[in-house]
């Protein structure tokens, strides 16, 4: 009896787990994602300058270089396979280009799960490439591009939709993209939660990694950021004065990091904690420099913003 | 008792459907939750895990190699700051061919930090003083090789002289500073170090590194005024 429940019933793995992950959702937080997503795959194509000088044979970090490097650490797995393209530099600036291009597309939503799929594989080609000397943006432009690649984020505000509403075929727009067996809609709503979920876990990744240091318990980290005389963007060390300021400040993105996954799933919750986390994500460039950092976390936080606040009219 | 099934729609998948998308979902969710919260200390059960799902969350770059939220890890004591900035510098000799005076080139070069490539080149020279730290000579010579060779094409010379250079961090509080640390300046030369010495040159086409000292065997350099290895 109790099989042929499991067997008959969509409730087998709990009703729970179905209706949150197989329910149908407005797929506007996606499209969202995916014009900031766009917009940044763009700025950091662009960042590069001229790749050719960083990762092209004659540059500093060819590909016999790097294999050299990554295989003393036993990390060369996944990068054997993505250096098989070589390292000329016709490859590494096509590479750069089609990052681009893709980016654009993706921004204006143009073939958007073509453009999806090849910006993340031309950016994880690049990523590997570079992995000596990525940063912060990269694991999260990664995440993101993962989940665009099989999702219907092309549904709104993109060339797509325009085109299809325009055609003679009477095609509504949640019916656009199909992902192989399972609705659109459905597709939208896994590749929601996922991407959430996903970004929750990141958040807490940089909550643990902080933790194990000891300047981010006694607060003093945002002193020895803007203390690195070489490599600092401004320099802020007339705080040394002002001790709780860069106590509260430290403090402040470890309690963020923190709270933020646990938190943001409170619908009531959920605005003024991306608010503050974006406030702060916005302050961390002031001590790293890094400015692509709250652009890529920003294209991500829209996956958290619901359907409803994105859309003129009341979403059913 | 069952609610009579209602014929399946187009926003209702099928059980088998669900079953496997589910699973799907599940293997992934732990493969990144695994590799993203087993990244800084991990016990013996999160090691056997992630030699097994870590490879997927790498080769997809959810993860990189190292962390790079820590940003700093903060040492109190002078020169034991991992997370110090390094800069190689390149000694250039003269070349009487193109009639070039001497000159020491800066890698990263010169500019604003707000610059991503100018990050991306700190972000090696950071592992480069790593590597020094640790003695992994043949990592630091590949890399040294490698940044040295654009100026010695651009000089048209034969051999340079390499030196990664680390400059150590004020502490917060400048009662963990040593005496004859300047305490007005923190850029002063007395707070950089010589981590790795090396002449590179070039043979029958080929680039050769003579490592000339380690951080533990060198003394500090000319411009450093004398005396300080942060210690």
């Amino acid at each position: 009896m109790a099989s042929s429940v499991a067997v008959e019933s969509p409730a087998a793995s709990g009703p729970g787990w179905n209706e949150f992950w197989f329910q149908s959702a407005d797929s506007r937080p996606l499209a969202a994602v995916r014009i900031a997503a766009g917009l940044t795959l763009l700025v950091y194509a662009a960042s590069w300058g001229n790749a050719a000088q960083w990762l092209a044979t004659e540059g500093i970090l060819p590909v016999q270089a790097t294999h050299s490097i990554l295989d003393y650490f036993d990390h060369i797995t996944a990068f054997r396979g993505f250096s098989l393209l070589g390292d000329s530099p016709a490859v590494i600036v096509s590479m750069q280009i089609v990052i681009a291009v893709a980016g654009c597309f993706l921004a204006l939503g143009c073939f958007s799960r073509i453009s999806a799929i090849l910006a993340w594989f031309a950016f994880l080609w690049f990523a590997h490439r570079a992995s000596l000397v990525t940063g912060t943006v990269e694991p999260i432009l990664a995440t993101i591009l993962f989940y665009l690649a099989w999702s219907p984020s092309g549904d709104y505000w993109s060339v797509d939709a325009w085109r299809k509403n325009k055609g003679t075929r009477a095609t509504t727009v949640q019916g656009l993209s199909r992902a192989w067996w399972l609705p659109g809609p459905v597709v939208a709503n896994i590749a929601i939660k996922l991407l959430q979920i996903h970004l929750a876990l990141l958040v807490l990744s940089m909550a643990e990694a902080k933790l194990t240091s000891p300047a981010w318990w006694d607060g003093e980290a945002v002193w020895y950021l803007t203390a690195s005389t070489l490599s600092r963007p401004l320099d802020l060390t007339f705080l040394r004065p002002m001790p709780l300021i860069i106590n509260a400040w430290t403090h402040a993105i470890v309690l963020v990091e923190v709270l933020f996954p646990a938190l943001v799933w409170f619908p009531r919750l959920r605005c003024p904690v991306l608010a503050v986390a974006s406030v702060v994500w916005l302050s961390l460039p002031l001590l790293t420099g890094e400015w692509m950092f709250p652009l890529a976390m920003s294209a991500a936080l829209l996956a958290f913003v619901p359907a409803a606040w994105l859309s003129a009219k009341p979403v059913k | 008792m069952h609610a009579p099934a209602e014929p399946p729609t187009q926003a209702d998948p099928s059980t088998n459907v669900r079953s496997v998308v589910s699973l799907l979902i599940a293997v992934h969710l732990l493969a990144v939750g695994i590799a993203l919260l087993c990244s800084v200390q991990r016990s013996v059960l999160q090691t056997r895990l992630s030699a097994v799902l870590a490879p997927y969350a790498r080769t997809l770059y959810f993860v990189p190699h190292e962390n790079p939220f820590l940003y700093t890890y903060g040492n109190t004591r002078l020169g034991d700051n991992d997370d110090d900035d390094h800069i190689v510098q390149i000694d250039i000799p003269a070349n009487p061919k193109t009639g070039s005076a001497a000159t020491t080139v800066e890698f990263p070069a010169p500019g604003s930090n707000w610059s991503p490539n100018r990050q991306r080149a700190f972000e090696l020279t950071h592992r480069l003083g790593w590597y020094a730290e640790q003695d992994a000579d043949d990592q630091l010579g590949v890399l040294m090789q490698e940044i040295a060779w654009q100026p010695m094409k651009q000089y048209g010379v034969d051999e340079v002289e390499v030196h990664c250079i680390r400059r150590m961090t004020q502490p917060f509080s400048l009662d963990d500073l040593p005496a004859d640390f300047p305490r007005d300046n923190p850029a002063s030369p007395k707070y950089e170090r010589d981590l790795y010495s090396a002449q590179i040159y070039l043979v029958d086409g080929q680039l050769q590194v003579a490592k000339k000292s380690a951080s533990r065997e060198v003394a500090p350099r000319a411009k450093n005024s004398g005396g300080a290895d942060g210690q």
